[in-house]
């Protein structure tokens, strides 16, 4: 895709696309957005990493909005998406240095509602972020075994599915994967610090 | 209890398949420890995570952008001497898959290991990454079996020497290939994802082109299909292009 491409999704294109999940609207997003997201977060005591995260994070926050039918716009799009971005990442500098924080903004941003706020900063849905932040780093048969299992397939199924010899192996590798997604998450300093919270 | 009977437990307490005499053991561990009660909580939510496969396709697709993303880190001088050598290996390798008339066949044998073996066993550079490998005449004789291919011997001392050093990584990736060659694929793919996981090593790249080869010789397309992404997302990855062409084959 050229750069010329910038140029001819509207907003109301991103939010269909988004909610289609299509790789063509998605990349558009990235490719324009992701460099005010580093720019961001560099400028606010982040790595570029942390923007990468952050931009993951946020485009998954609106897609929920957008399938669950709750998504109103009362700023443009780039607007609405930078404000999401600018209220997690203030959620997270709070959690990693316990102080309040004053963001050095970039770009112009929004009010956000009570109910996307709450989801920014509602431990719960910030574990789950995490959660997925770690299960993109298994190896695909770990992550396609985990599916499975969540799904409700059966040792038989899952064994016969992913061509395992047998059950027990398909067992022992379900309970391997499992474990290591755990460990990652009980290590992550995010969940350590939510859950250092939860238990003042 | 043993961590995996503790796994299995909370599995089936929170999938309410439990007794009613095990549920109530088990409730009555929970409200002593509370280790336990935190590991329930987490096993709730991840379950609920990875329940919603929408979600999960956008991750992957949103990782798949993150790493295409991904800046080179600068690297050692040795491990861009590893480096230079191996596009020699990306090249045998990308001849090793044909796609005919929309049927993908894999021609593992084509991939020539002996080429492999040759640019990896070049003792200066291999005991560059097998800490053990010098005078261990196991480990020699090993790869001189493999050099031979003689890959059902190879792959059985392999096996006998990785029980004792589970972390030698660089046999572990000519046991992955010795079990290619042997059509032991499961194992194969055991080996590779064993590589990909201890993630930070010189073989990591290469695990995850022959895991992905293993995929789809065993037509585990959606998997095949993810690997090949990350693959292809690889910002200057040796196997960038080959991964782009299989996964365009696969999308017809």
């Amino acid at each position: 895709m050229n750069k010329r491409a910038k140029e001819i999704y509207s907003d109301q294109d991103y939010i269909e696309g988004l909610r289609q999940r299509r790789n063509v609207i998605i990349s558009a997003i990235y490719r324009n957005y992701i460099d005010c997201i580093i720019n961001l977060v560099n400028r606010n005591s982040g790595t570029d990493e942390d923007a990468e995260d952050l931009f993951q994070d946020a485009m998954i926050i609106i897609y929920k909005r957008i399938r669950n039918e709750e998504l109103k716009l009362s700023c443009s799009f780039k607007t609405f998406f930078y404000s999401v971005c600018r209220n997690l990442w203030l959620q997270r500098l709070n959690k990693r240095q316990w102080t309040t924080i004053r963001i050095n903004d970039t770009e112009e941003y929004a009010n956000l509602s009570a109910d996307i706020d709450y989801e920014i900063v509602e431990p719960s849905e910030e574990r789950k972020r995490i959660y997925l932040r770690h299960f993109s780093s298994l190896s695909p048969d770990c992550q396609r075994i985990l599916e499975l299992f969540a799904q409700g397939f059966n040792v038989n199924e899952i064994a016969e599915q992913m061509q395992y010899k047998s059950d027990d192996y398909a067992k022992a590798r379900k309970y391997q994967c499992k474990e290591l997604l755990k460990a990652r998450i009980k290590n992550d300093p995010l969940y350590k610090a939510l859950a250092d919270d939860e238990e003042k | 209890m043993k961590k995996n009977n503790i796994q299995e437990q909370l599995e089936r307490y929170l999938k309410g398949v439990m007794t009613a005499k095990e549920m109530k053991q088990f409730e009555s561990l929970l409200v002593k420890d509370n280790s336990l009660f935190k590991e329930i909580a987490l096993e709730q939510e991840l379950t609920s995570v990875l329940q919603e496969e929408d979600i999960l396709d956008l991750k992957h697709k949103l990782d798949a952008l993150h790493r295409s993303n991904r800046k080179t880190i600068p690297l050692s001088p040795v491990i861009e001497l590893m480096r230079s050598n191996l596009k020699y290996v990306a090249a045998a390798a990308g001849m090793g898959v044909l796609i005919t008339a929309g049927v993908l066949t894999l021609t593992p044998r084509s991939y020539t290991a002996d080429k492999l073996f040759k640019m990896y066993y070049q003792p200066d550079k291999a005991l560059i990454v097998n800490r053990s490998g010098r005078g261990n005449v196991n480990i020699v004789e090993a790869l001189m079996k493999f050099q031979k291919k003689e890959f059902e011997a190879a792959s059985q001392m392999f096996e006998q020497i990785l029980a004792k050093e589970s972390d030698n990584i660089a046999l572990r990736f000519y046991s992955g290939i010795s079990y290619i060659e042997t059509e032991k694929y499961d194992k194969a793919i055991e080996a590779f994802n064993y590589i990909i996981e201890n993630n930070d090593n010189l073989y990591v790249e290469h695990a995850e082109w022959y895991l992905a080869l293993c995929y789809l010789k065993q037509e585990k397309t959606s998997e095949a299909r993810i690997q090949l992404l990350r693959i292809a997302n690889e910002e200057d990855g040796f196997y960038k292009a080959d991964a782009e062409k299989i996964l365009e084959k696969l999308e017809q």
